[in-house]
């Protein structure tokens, strides 16, 4: 494929004038070119510049171009393009001729006989030099690449395997990279990677031509590859990153920290600092200047070389710095991507020479608009905002008499940077800015590297939020003051209360035992008892008196002791009840029999219940229960457990309640059982007092049946004992 | 068999003739040998009669009841206290294992009493009343209990007694010299006993001295650990009772 240069020796000399336009010098037929179409150009190790049009190889010879005087050897031999390394030039011809170029003389290199019939019929497209000196032909018909040794002019590899016809550098001996190319449109594709010991196959996005792409082994083992606007990192294992940039690759750069540097065609140089080209941190420079070649000095100062703007020098430990515009109009070699790899050919004199020349006008900055939360505000010196609008965009732009050109810049936040922050961009957004005051200072640069002298700046200051406020705080600490002391005082009150009224209860409970026993030393049964003993005696029945006497003595001893204890174990609450119904029934003459029945579940030693508390229902079964009665009553106790409950229960077959209440309203004179509503009392107290539950249920046995009477009373007590 | 020979103690002279009367309407088998008012008359018709049984009252204006056990040692008869109400020196005569009666005296009880010492047969061992007087003097822990087991009688001071456990119909009391004694006693029958000496029933099948408790572990519910590095349960139910005897007992 014939790869036709339009443009005229462009790149030959190329001496930008700072504040003017790029000067061009023009070269065509009246210079002695044969041909305005141009394939390649090059320059030889004496400065001679060789051409290679359509009407043959022509040389630059002081002011014109002369033909070479080979040509009519060449004839049917196209020459198309130039191969150049250190020590070499030379030509190839699409019809698979090489030829060197020594001091104006044209060598063909002698191929053998395999080379021949390898070569013959193809057409070359590229032949390149490796760092060996051999000569790497690659073609576009047949496919194969060919190494052909220079000095003898041997074919030593021959390789034509698939597609990969195009060389594109060897890594080491053995090692090299080749690449396909698509047959239609002439753009790579296809990268395959020949290692010693494995051959690795990279996929491109076929988009730009290999001729064009760069390459560079990294720190780490892995390389770097470029074709176009497509980056790929890769090492013997494949594809470690891939990045696709908005400009075509110039040039990539890998500096001493590791850090991968690709400078653009008119996009400026992008930085990884973290040698990730695939990582969103990257940071971007000298925008829109194509940045065509770097080089790092031993003092670890960068140098990029630009198209048209001259040499940038970056130090690793500080920002890029614009060192000079100027091209080395000495050095013979005007290939500008050479220049700067070799920046030491620059004499400081030179550069001091053409600094004077840089223009030293200051551009001015100013802020040209301000967003607040979205909105585009009046452009004031300074705002005062509430805590809310705190979104900021602030735009600004350098101005410079007669440039209307791009312009870097530096701002600084003061309260939140501590140093000049550097873009290219012509405005910062800030979110979320914290309540506090600011100063946006910002300064541009011109093309030249001169920094405003004074910068724009703007005072900002974000209110705090009403919560954040002293007042509001104060408010909020006194309130959480007074809530705590209220608190407090609440608590220790309800405490205090709490201490009455538990004091008050236990006087009540006192009280109410009192009252419990008085109701069991009841004077009427009391004296009844005495009043019965005087019976006896009186008719000489002492043995009846002093059965009498003994019981009612050990009444007394036993209500004297239970008294004495709140709770009192069934069995001591039993013997009361025994000895109290023993009385009774003395009193009563055998008017009724009583049965006591411990179920098994209750342990009458362990469990225990209030003291005094079975004998007023007791007494009231044989009031107003029995003594009305004409037969002989009857009243059972059961003690069952029921739920974790102890149930006292106590049957009488009296006349019942209802008629019993009729009775009582037909006396004149009654005593009132106080006993019962005693023990309601206590029940209530004890239950507030221990948190428990005691209850007290009575019931007719039979609320149904008329003439079957009786009433059954139900003692709950939690027995609790575990 | 021959009538048990009984002497009867007592300054009161309605208190004198009751006993006999009951002794002589309702026992049989007995023979009342003398009575007596007072303590120094008692000594001497002690001496003459040689009774085998005294029915002795604790409260006498000249002397007490007690005074006579000290004054005649060693002790070769039987003695039956007889007293009203004195809770304190009830108790003396329970943990000496000895025998009482109340007054007015219930028929029933005296015909007891009588079979018992008809039964045994036999004036119980000196170091009895030796404890009983002792008991009378020493301080609450100082005391010591009668602890009837199989072999007979041991006299262990309470202080001595760590914590007794419910085993049944008995007591298994352990001491802090590490023994365990298998008590023929009911374990509410002790808490009765030692109720007002340090002693708590902290649980259905425990009672423990509240000296020997080491520490209280609020673990689920309540545990102690006593001195002898056991552990005991507090139940529920106890528990306040409990804190209220400990900080008491401490107090």
């Amino acid at each position: 494929m014939k790869n036709l240069l339009s443009i005229l020796l462009i790149s030959i000399i190329v001496i930008p004038v700072i504040g003017q336009e790029a000067l061009f010098n023009h070269y065509g037929k009246s210079e002695g070119l044969s041909s305005s179409e141009v394939f390649d150009l090059n320059q030889d190790k004496s400065g001679r510049i060789w051409v290679a049009t359509t009407k043959g190889l022509v040389t630059l010879e002081g002011l014109s171009f002369q033909l070479h005087p080979m040509n009519d050897v060449l004839k049917q031999s196209v020459i198309v393009g130039f191969f150049k390394s250190e020590n070499i030039l030379g030509c190839y011809s699409t019809d698979g001729k090489l030829f060197l170029l020594d001091d104006y003389k044209l060598t063909p290199v002698a191929l053998n006989a395999q080379l021949q019939e390898t070569m013959l019929g193809k057409i070359v497209n590229q032949a390149r030099p490796d760092e060996s000196n051999n000569i790497w032909i690659s073609n576009v018909i047949g496919g194969g690449l060919i190494e052909v040794q220079t000095d003898s002019r041997q074919i030593i590899k021959h390789n034509i395997r698939g597609d990969f016809n195009y060389f594109v550098k060897q890594l080491a001996e053995n090692q090299f990279i080749a690449g396909s190319v698509s047959p239609v449109t002439g753009k790579s594709n296809q990268l395959r990677v020949y290692f010693s010991d494995l051959e690795l196959e990279i996929s491109l996005s076929g988009n730009s031509e290999f001729n064009k792409s760069k390459f560079s082994k990294l720190i780490n083992s892995s390389y770097l590859f470029s074709a176009g606007a497509e980056v790929v990192n890769f090492d013997k294992k494949g594809i470690i990153a891939r990045l696709f940039t908005e400009k075509k690759v110039e040039c990539l750069f890998e500096d001493s920290e590791q850090k991968i540097w690709i400078g653009l065609n008119q996009g400026g140089v992008i930085c990884f600092p973290t040698g990730d080209i695939s990582s969103r941190n990257r940071i971007e420079y000298l925008s829109n200047k194509s940045v065509t070649a770097m080089f790092e000095d031993s003092d670890n100062n960068l140098w990029l070389a630009t198209a048209n703007s001259g040499l940038y020098q970056y130090s690793l430990n500080s920002n890029i710095t614009y060192v000079s515009p100027v091209i080395n109009t000495h050095t013979k070699d005007s290939n500008r991507s050479v220049q700067a790899i070799r920046i030491d050919n620059i004499s400081p004199e030179n550069n001091l020479n053409t600094f004077a020349q840089v223009d030293t006008i200051a551009p001015k900055i100013y802020i040209s608009s301000i967003k607040i939360n979205n909105r585009d505000t009046t452009l004031l010196d300074g705002y005062q905002l509430e805590a809310e609008k705190n979104f900021i965009r602030l735009s600004f732009a350098g101005s410079l008499p007669g440039n209307p050109g791009l312009f870097q810049y530096r701002y600084k936040l003061d309260g939140v940077d501590k140093e000049w922050v550097y873009t290219s961009s012509s405005f910062i957004q800030y979110t979320m800015l914290p309540p506090g005051n600011y100063l946006f200072s910002v300064e541009a640069m011109s093309k030249s590297g001169i920094w405003s002298a004074e910068p724009a700046q703007m005072q900002i200051e974000i209110l705090p939020h009403f919560y954040q406020t002293f007042w509001f705080q104060f408010v909020v600490g006194l309130l959480i003051v007074i809530i705590g002391v209220t608190i407090l005082w609440l608590y220790s009150r309800s405490i205090r209360s709490k201490e009455r009224e538990k004091s008050e209860i236990s006087k009540r409970i006192a009280n109410l035992e009192l009252m419990a026993l008085r109701a069991q030393m009841n004077p009427h049964f009391i004296f009844n008892t005495l009043s019965s003993i005087q019976h006896f005696i009186s008719g000489n029945n002492s043995e009846e008196a002093l059965k009498y006497l003994s019981k009612f003595a050990k009444l007394m001893r036993v209500i004297l002791d239970n008294s004495k204890k709140k709770f009192i174990s069934i069995s001591d609450e039993i013997k009361a009840i025994s000895l109290y119904l023993d009385l009774e029934k003395l009193r009563f003459k055998d008017k009724f029999e009583y049965e006591i029945v411990i179920d098994p579940s209750i342990d009458p030693e362990y469990d225990e219940m209030p003291s005094m508390l079975v004998q007023p229902y007791l007494e009231n079964a044989v009031l107003h229960g029995i003594a009305h009665k004409q037969e002989k009553g009857q009243i059972i106790i059961n003690l069952f457990e029921e739920n974790e409950f102890l149930v006292c229960c106590v049957e009488d077959n009296g006349v019942g309640r209802k008629k019993a209440t009729e009775i009582r309203s037909t006396q004149t004179k009654y005593h009132k059982s106080q006993g019962m509503s005693i023990t309601e009392d206590r029940l209530q107290i004890i239950n507030k007092v221990n948190d428990s539950d005691l209850s007290v249920s009575i019931e007719d046995i039979y609320p149904d049946k008329e003439g079957e009477t009786g009433t059954r009373v139900k003692i709950y007590v939690p027995l609790n004992r575990d | 068999m021959s009538d048990v020979r009984v002497m009867i103690v007592d300054d009161e002279e309605g208190a004198r003739e009751s006993l006999s009367n009951l002794l002589e309407k309702y026992v049989d088998g007995v023979k009342i040998v003398a009575k007596s008012d007072s303590i120094a008359s008692a000594m001497e018709k002690i001496k003459k009669y040689t009774p085998e049984l005294v029915f002795l009252d604790i409260e006498m204006p000249f002397g007490s009841g007690f005074e006579l056990l000290e004054r005649m040692k060693p002790i070769n008869f039987n003695i039956v206290f007889v007293t009203a109400y004195d809770h304190y020196a009830l108790k003396a005569i329970k943990f000496s294992a000895l025998d009482y009666l109340l007054k007015p005296v219930d028929i029933e009880d005296l015909k007891k009493a009588i079979k018992k010492h008809v039964h045994t047969q036999k004036t119980p061992p000196t170091e009895n009343y030796d404890n009983l007087i002792e008991n009378l003097k020493s301080d609450s822990q100082d005391k010591k209990i009668a602890i009837p087991d199989s072999n007979g009688i041991t006299f262990i001071a309470i202080n001595d007694i760590i914590r007794c456990e419910s085993d049944g119909n008995y007591t298994r009391i352990f001491l802090n010299t590490g023994k365990k004694i298998l008590a023929s006693k009911t374990l509410g029958e002790y808490e009765n006993m030692l109720d007002g000496d340090g002693f708590f029933r902290v649980h259905r099948g425990h009672l423990v001295n509240l000296n020997h408790i080491h520490k209280f572990l609020k673990t689920d519910g309540g545990t102690i650990e006593m001195s002898d590095g056991t552990h005991v349960d507090v139940s529920r139910r106890k528990k306040t009772a409990f804190m209220e005897a400990l900080t008491e007992n401490k107090g």
